[in-house]
């Protein structure tokens, strides 16, 4: 399956076919995967509170090819360390909020891939790699309980960035990111006196641990 | 000859209704009597018969007017001012003799109440509810729907209710009630919602006025950014 194939069958059907060895990708596929993924950059911000970042385009198409050879790297267990390290490379641009949003787009789904990598071993080097690519991309993991963010300050600083993060965690229900310093008081203010209707679990919870 | 005309006694004028559509009659009054010509001279029609007349006459191409039977005139025809019969009898529906009256409109009164109910809904404009969307958080808007008229008002219903300038309703019994304000007497929103149970998802908006919409529940749009943002008004 081509890039373009993988990233549309991704945000259309949240359905996703690899090809059966890695191999680079056709400059006309990496061409038009990066239409694909601008078209859906300016169909997501419709949703995104305020105003989006600019597009990276740089960062979606890193963020793409990553979970492609993610996927790969799951269905394919004859693959070594070595080669995760050849493929998974890490992004090299600044993860400034435009790299976030840009990222995200594909990124969001890495929750349905750790599900995948469930099966595999808790020393197992995929899985080490995705740990850590996870903790630097907090915005699309806000809905892995188990990923705890290293900075979030590309995100805080941004207030669309800000707001959809309070989102995704208060959607999530995960007491422990919204009860980051940072985040508790956002998440206070987006609940306001209607935590009780809206979330009564969290006005308990707070109850405890204040 | 050319014409017949008969003269009716003016208290008789009833009778002629019975002619009333015939076509070409012409009628004019002159002091108590009713003279009517246009009758074809060899008409002998039973309806034309039991008229009341107290004369009729055969008039000639030079309006001199002959008895029946005579072949010397009897008189001239006067200056008269004719108008078609129709025109000159009205029609008029027949009466009842026990006719059904009718009920006379109840106006529906709404006054301030010192009950005090949730609100549930607001009416704003799109504006404003562009603006709120824009930065609200997710978990509030999921629980909102929304509808849009042509004027740009935007109905907005669901619980919390959002805050923006704009007026605020209650709901009880799908009726949505200006905050602060019930039914004069309480009672008529008890009938008012028996009378329009029919359709569960509807919604009957009143003003303090009393005026209401009706608003089915299928207008209503779940609110999201997109949905929100995507919404315009022409």
């Amino acid at each position: 399956m081509t890039l373009t194939a993988f990233i549309s069958s991704l945000i259309n059907e949240g359905t996703v076919t690899v090809a059966p060895a890695i191999e680079p990708f056709d400059p006309g596929d990496i061409r038009l995967a990066g239409v694909h993924l601008k078209q859906h950059y300016d169909d997501d911000s419709t949703d995104m509170p305020g105003q989006v970042p600019s597009y990276d385009p740089e960062a979606a198409h890193w963020a793409a090819c990553y979970l492609y050879r993610a996927v790969q790297f799951i269905q394919i267990r004859r693959l070594g360390e070595e080669d995760i390290k050849a493929h998974l490379l890490p992004f090299t641009g600044v993860r400034s909020p435009s790299a976030m949003y840009a990222a995200d787009l594909t990124l969001r789904y890495m929750p349905g891939l750790f599900d995948l990598a469930k099966g595999l071993a808790p020393g197992d080097p995929l899985v080490k790699e995705l740990e850590i690519m996870a903790a630097q991309w907090p915005f699309s993991m806000a809905a892995i309980p188990a990923i705890v963010p290293e900075d979030l300050s590309p995100i805080l600083q941004h207030p669309s960035l800000k707001i959809a993060y309070i989102d995704r965690i208060i959607q999530a229900r995960d007491l422990r990111k919204c009860r980051h310093p940072e985040c508790l008081p956002l998440v206070q203010e987006a609940l306001g006196s209607y935590a009780a209707i809206l979330w009564p679990e969290f006005e308990i919870d707070l109850t405890v641990h204040i | 000859m050319k014409e017949m005309i008969i003269v009716l006694a003016m208290a008789d004028i009833t009778a002629l209704g019975s002619i009333r559509t015939w076509p070409g009659l012409l009628v004019a009054a002159t002091g108590d009597e009713i003279w009517v010509r246009g009758i074809p001279p060899d008409a002998t029609d039973i309806q034309l018969r039991k008229l009341p007349a107290k004369h009729t006459f055969l008039a000639d191409a030079q309006e001199r007017l002959f008895l029946p039977g005579k072949q010397t005139p009897h008189d001239m025809l006067k200056k008269m001012s004719w108008e078609a019969i129709a025109s000159f009898i009205t029609v008029e529906l027949p009466v009842s003799a026990m006719p059904a009256r009718h009920g006379e409109g109840y106006a529906v009164r709404l006054s301030p109440t010192i009950q005090t109910a949730e609100p549930f809904a607001v009416l704003t404009t799109l504006e404003y509810w562009k603006a709120y969307a824009d930065t609200a958080p997710l978990i509030r808007l999921q629980r909102l729907s929304f509808a849009v008229c042509e004027t740009g008002e935007v109905l907005i219903i669901g619980t919390p209710v959002p805050s923006m300038p704009g007026k605020v309703f209650t709901l009880r019994d799908n009726i949505l009630l200006p905050a602060g304000y019930d039914f004069d007497p309480p009672v008529v929103g008890q009938l008012i919602a028996n009378w329009s149970a029919t359709e569960s998802d509807t919604l009957l908006l009143f003003h303090v006025d009393g005026l209401w919409e009706k608003i089915p529940g299928h207008v209503f749009v779940r609110a999201s950014r997109s949905a929100i943002r995507l919404t315009n008004t022409f």
